[in-house]
């Protein structure tokens, strides 16, 4: 063999050996991996894993993403990338059953209309173009579910939502809810929900909705939900304490002071028969929770806007029985909760505390400000105005209060003795003295946050806006409750991206400085323009009776005020970005030109060095 | 051993006796920050990590590792300092490690120089440190295997500036090959597996799990077996011309 021969054998099989023995370890040890990350990012969780683990059919996975759109916008490109690595992680994990394909949808291509087609929701571009980052799942019966769009805001969901898509696949049938309220939820006959959280839960469970006279719970039921009930019958409540100790999956949203029970009718009056108070016939108290139906929580910290009329003037103030429970206020161990980001608004919602004694675990999941206080249920009724209620305002001592709270564990019937005698028939064989299983019992104590005028707002110019993640927080208790278990076990993820806290805090001081000077501008302007539009009027009206010049002469000052306010008013709207600004500058000469500097006079002090060594 | 260490401080003592260290630190020095800031618009993220850095890294390492290693053997030939070499009592393998190991040595310390922008973001506020660690050693192994692949070309020329352009043509091979742009191109006349098997090679593919801090061993074992192939290339390329090879 010529040396020529064996040089390009030897390489060819050196290449070729590099090759196999990489292509092999993927193969086979695709799985040991260390994830280094703080929050662990990649280590799936325990519902992921199971979730996995219990596919019995191959789902195919496709991520559409605009792979060169999104290089322009840092921050979706780093959530692309985040995406695409848990993707990859549950797809090595699933040993084949999970097959993800990427594309890339082109402009006008097949692949956009397919992502159209999909209903996948694209990002416009500042450009007229469009991201597509969405993810589509099917299963070999062709049904699919989407994600529309990832939004880097709803990182700590992510992998949530992605098992969820893949989980709703697996399932042989839909959820079922059982529905009691007195609340006008229902839809009408054979039409879709008007409220939109009740639109939205029907669009993923089966509804199933019990009449004010109900004797049983559907067997199929998943999960029960009791929202502002009417006040149960002893037979009803025996149901439902039979339904937690068999099926242990319970939504209760109480409330001391329904304000949407109350909401009048077209003929301007109430529903006939509306209650403005629920409780559960002392079920509450059994599962270990103590619920005073005559005491209301209020945050003045944190009261809504409400109109208000003041000496005349219609006025905008803060209404503490109103109030928005921010996302530090929500329990973060909870997928269902934790990744609420707009928080939470609520009418003056009673509170909940724990009854001493009990073995069930509870745990708040809503929580007020360290300033709530609280109200007696009557006072609250008879709307009170927010001098009103800021003037004996006191801080409660056991303050912050719990809003909702879940209880779990198992419990014993509150019916040691049996089914109730004289109500309904039931077979005493089927009686249960304790949980089957653990129960899980979601307590909100608040109905009027179902009431879209809570959690929405109709903007005249830009339409319907979401204000509050009321809408979520119900949507996704019924997927912890009534969905698959592989999700309830899904813990809360945090977020891969880290804030440059102190940038935000640049920002949001320079804000807060330069919107002060911003307002005090805009007064003294309105006022100039007043001024100059009333000087215009009596200017014309008077410029027979000689008395022009003076009026000219402030019309004149009235017009540099009102330039110089408004090109000061464009200086503070550049300044919002001025210190933020210096502060990258600086920080680009200290991590470009600092090293580099250091680098050249070290290499000029080497050189001399080096010469002076020289004989 | 004796040999590799003072393979590997004549080495290292031949960079920084010459401008090219230096003008290869004070270019790296300008380079990855600026695309740091300029390109990856660092600021514009609002997020405290160096995911702008790690993201443009390879592209810069796939430019300059060719550069520093196109000298290793092909300056050696042009000099006629390779016959000399090679017969001093010192192994082949210790020389190509030697040399690859002083070269690697100036590519960590490039990456060092990165070390301000670090300290910058945990000013800024608090990123994952340990990820970021994470990042830089999948940063240092990826230049390792770019320097290894720019020794094994040098060793086929005894132009610099060849082993340059072939370098950096191999390295922009093995990172490309796992983007959609060339698996396109490729699955038009590979079969579907063929094309996935390329893309598997990818030295981009490898990097993303570990700037993101997650080390796997298939990965960590592509980068040194990499590094590997090409000392291994380099030493059989040399080795021939020693007049061995059968």
């Amino acid at each position: 063999m010529s040396a020529g021969r064996f040089i390009a054998v030897m390489i060819a099989s050196l290449i070729l050996g590099f090759a196999g023995l990489n292509l092999f370890l993927r193969a086979t040890l695709e799985g040991v991996r260390l994830d280094l990350t703080e929050s662990q990012l990649y280590r799936l969780s325990p519902g992921a894993l199971g979730m996995i683990d219990r596919l019995d059919e191959p789902v195919s996975l496709t991520l559409y993403y605009s792979r060169s759109e999104a290089a322009q916008y840092p921050a979706v490109r780093a959530y692309g990338a985040r995406v695409r690595e848990l993707l990859r992680t549950l797809v090595a994990r699933s040993g084949g059953r999970l097959i993800l394909q990427e594309i890339d949808p082109a402009p006008f291509s097949a692949a956009e209309d397919a992502a159209i087609a999909a209903g996948l929701s694209p990002l416009p571009t500042d450009d007229g173009g469009q991201i597509f980052f969405g993810l589509t799942a099917r299963n070999a019966i062709d049904e699919a579910r989407r994600i529309a769009f990832f939004d880097p805001r709803d990182e700590a969901r992510l992998e949530y939502e992605i098992v969820r898509a893949i989980t709703e696949l697996e399932r042989a049938r839909t959820p079922v809810i059982a529905i009691a309220t007195s609340l006008p939820l229902a839809p009408a006959r054979g039409g879709t929900a008007s409220n939109p959280i009740i639109a939205d839960l029907a669009e993923t469970y089966e509804l199933i909705w019990l009449d004010e006279a109900f004797d049983a719970i559907p067997p199929e039921a998943d999960a029960l939900f009791l929202i502002h009930p009417e006040p149960l019958t002893d037979a009803q409540t025996y149901l439902v304490d039979q339904f937690v100790l068999s099926r242990g999956r319970v939504l209760a949203a109480v409330d001391p002071l329904s304000h949407v029970a109350l909401k009048p009718g077209p003929d301007g009056l109430p529903p006939l028969r509306a209650r403005r108070e629920s409780d559960l016939a002392g079920l509450l108290s059994h599962w270990g929770v103590m619920y005073d139906v005559n005491t209301v929580a209020m945050d003045a910290e944190a009261g809504l806007p409400v109109q208000i009329q003041e000496a005349g003037r219609t006025r905008m103030r803060a209404y503490p029985l109103w109030f928005s429970v921010p996302p530090a206020g929500l329990d973060r161990d909870l997928p269902a909760v934790a990744a609420l980001s707009r928080g939470i608004n609520l009418g003056s919602p009673g509170a909940l505390l724990p009854a001493p004694g009990l073995e069930s675990r509870f745990s708040a999941l809503i929580l007020t400000g360290p300033d709530a206080a609280r109200l007696d249920v009557d006072r609250a009724a008879a709307s009170p105005s927010p001098e009103d209620l800021m003037r004996d305002y006191e801080t409660a001592a056991d303050a912050p209060l719990v809003l909702g709270a879940r209880v779990s564990g198992r419990f014993a019937s509150a019916f040691p003795d049996g089914p109730p005698a004289g109500e309904g028939v039931f077979a005493p064989g089927d009686h249960l003295d304790r949980s089957a299983l653990d129960a899980e019992i979601v307590i909100l104590a608040d109905s009027d946050l179902f009431d879209p005028a809570f959690f929405q707002r109709n903007d005249p110019v830009q339409g319907l806006q979401v204000v509050a993640d009321n809408l979520a927080l119900v949507l996704n208790l019924a997927d912890w409750l009534a969905g698959d278990p592989a999700l309830v076990g899904l813990r809360a993820r945090a977020s891969s991206a880290r804030p440059m806290v102190r940038v935000d805090q640049l920002r949001s001081e320079a804000e807060a400085r330069y919107l002060t000077l911003e307002d005090q501008l805009q007064a003294s302007l309105l006022d100039a323009e007043a001024r100059l539009a009333e000087l215009s009027r009596t200017g014309r009206a008077s410029a027979l009776g000689g008395a022009e010049t003076a009026e000219t002469v402030e019309a004149d000052a009235l017009r540099a005020t009102i330039a110089d306010a408004r090109a000061r008013l464009r200086e503070i709207e550049r300044g919002f970005r001025v210190e933020i600004d210096a502060l990258e500058r600086a920080l680009m000469i200290w991590t470009l030109w600092i090293p580099a500097g250091g680098v050249i006079l070290a290499g000029a002090g080497f050189g001399l060095y080096r010469r002076w060594r020289r004989p | 051993m004796t040999g590799l260490n003072a393979i590997y401080r004549r080495e290292l003592a031949a960079y920084f006796q010459t401008p090219l260290a230096w003008v290869f630190l004070t270019v790296f020095a300008i380079a990855a920050p600026s695309l740091t800031w300029q390109t990856g618009r660092l600021f514009e993220t609002g997020r405290a990590d160096l995911a702008p850095l790690f993201d443009y890294l390879p592209w810069l390492l796939l430019v300059l590792m060719p550069a520093l290693a196109m000298r290793a053997w092909a300056e050696e030939r042009d000099r006629g300092t390779l016959e000399t070499l090679l017969a001093s009592p010192v192994a082949l393998w210790e020389v190509a490690a030697g040399k690859f190991l002083a070269a690697w040595t100036v590519a960590g310390l490039a990456l060092a120089l990165t070390f301000p922008l670090w300290i910058a973001i945990n000013w800024l506020g608090s990123p994952d440190n340990a990820a970021t660690a994470t990042a830089y050693f999948g940063a240092l192994l990826l230049a390792g295997g770019y320097l290894a692949i720019g020794q094994a070309l040098s060793a086929t020329t005894t132009n610099q500036v060849i082993a340059f352009v072939l370098g950096a043509a191999a390295c922009l091979l093995i990172t490309l090959a796992g983007l959609p742009l060339v698996l396109d191109a490729m699955s038009a006349w590979l079969p579907g597996a063929a094309a996935e098997a390329l893309a598997e090679l990818s030295a981009l593919s490898r990097f993303e799990s570990l700037r993101r801090g997650v080390i796997s061993l298939p990965d960590i074992a592509y980068f040194l077996s990499l590094i590997v192939l090409g000392l291994a290339c380099a030493m059989t390329l040399i080795d021939a011309r020693r007049g061995g090879g059968r």
